[in-house]
């Protein structure tokens, strides 16, 4: 192999790894983060963030023993919940964005409202304001999990 | 190289359901405006998530977007011979009933859709019935009100549904193009 052609066949090798971490990295950060956020007078803020590629991950790698346990947990009401929550996961992912809704009293506020790539719930009260961003392709992942079984 | 890996990048990143979300086109949406003192429930779901919703439902009195009506005294057939022969009726006062506690209950029709008032000294109920809207609900299986079909016929078109007001609270339910609701 003369030097030339080493060369080349080393750039065209960098450039595939480069490419496929661009594409890797692409898919983790399009993943998004799952954010919950917890603040309150009688505890110190909580800020999780945990990214969204762990979670769709985790739910591939979910044992089908915990998902059995959790069936039966709920019992014959969470299997007649589980279509609805599929349908919605996967109808939620594909919706437009929009605040779908604001329940307001004197002691507390709630709002579930979807962005481009994320739902967010915001639970607000004078004792504490709950933040809770679930990122779509999470939610549609969860929906799929679901439905797979 | 720099250019390569910002489209692998957007590939990537457009690959997502974002992108499905983007391009997703509602023309209407449900919503729901509740007001009870200081509590306020607002509501705004769009049409084709709610319709995903009702088609996944399964129940012993609802499955595949339909309700299922076990009450004999529902006729299907009357009920579509009513609306076919209220659909070629003039506008005006079907049914008008005074009760002697001085309630009053009102069934009229206005251009395409039917109308039912019911007031009374505790409240006063009004219900707006497109008239295609109560056709698709009557469609298909006997015993069988179809659903689905009439919430995506009220996509269609839009309008009030409910409103139910009884001096402490009132109950809004009505259809339209916008997200924030009018």
């Amino acid at each position: 192999m003369s030097r030339r052609t080493f060369a080349i066949a080393l750039t065209g090798g960098l450039a595939l790894v480069v490419l496929l971490a661009a594409l890797a990295i692409g898919w983790f950060l399009s993943a998004g983060a799952l954010h919950v956020y917890v603040d309150g007078s009688e505890h110190r803020p909580l800020h999780l963030v945990l990214p969204g590629a762990f979670i769709q991950a985790g739910l591939c790698f979910l044992p089908e023993a915990a998902l059995a346990q959790v069936d039966e947990d709920c019992g014959d009401a969470g299997l007649a919940w589980r279509p609805l929550v599929r349908a919605a996961c996967t109808a939620i992912a594909s919706s437009p964005d929009g605040e779908f809704v604001r329940v307001e009293s004197a002691a507390e506020r709630v709002i579930v409202s979807k962005t481009r790539r994320h739902l967010l719930v915001r639970v607000e009260s004078a004792a504490e304001t709950v933040r809770l961003e679930i990122p779509l392709r999470s939610l549609h992942s969860f929906g799929q999990r679901l439905a797979a079984r | 190289m720099h250019k390569v890996l910002l489209s692998a990048l957007a590939l990537v990143c457009l690959s997502g359901p974002g992108v499905a979300a983007s391009e997703a086109e509602t023309e209407h949406w449900l919503h729901v405006r509740v007001l009870d003192g200081e509590d306020k429930i607002a509501v705004n779901l769009p049409i084709e998530l709610v319709a995903a919703v009702l088609d996944a439902a399964e129940s012993e009195h609802y499955r595949h977007g339909r309700l299922v009506v076990d009450d004999h005294e529902f006729d299907h057939e009357l009920v579509s011979a009513m609306l076919s022969a209220a659909v070629k009726s003039k506008d005006g006062e079907f049914v008008r009933i005074e009760e002697a506690d001085g309630a009053l209950i009102r069934v009229h029709k206005e251009k395409d859709t039917l109308f039912v008032d019911i007031d009374d000294d505790e409240e006063d109920v009004k219900v707006a019935i497109p008239i295609a809207v109560a056709r698709a609900m009557l469609d298909g299986e006997s015993e069988t009100l179809n659903v689905k079909a009439a919430l995506e016929e009220m996509g269609k078109r839009g309008g009030a549904l409910v409103t139910i007001d009884d001096g402490e609270s009132t109950v809004r339910v009505w259809v339209d193009a916008s997200m924030e609701g009018i």
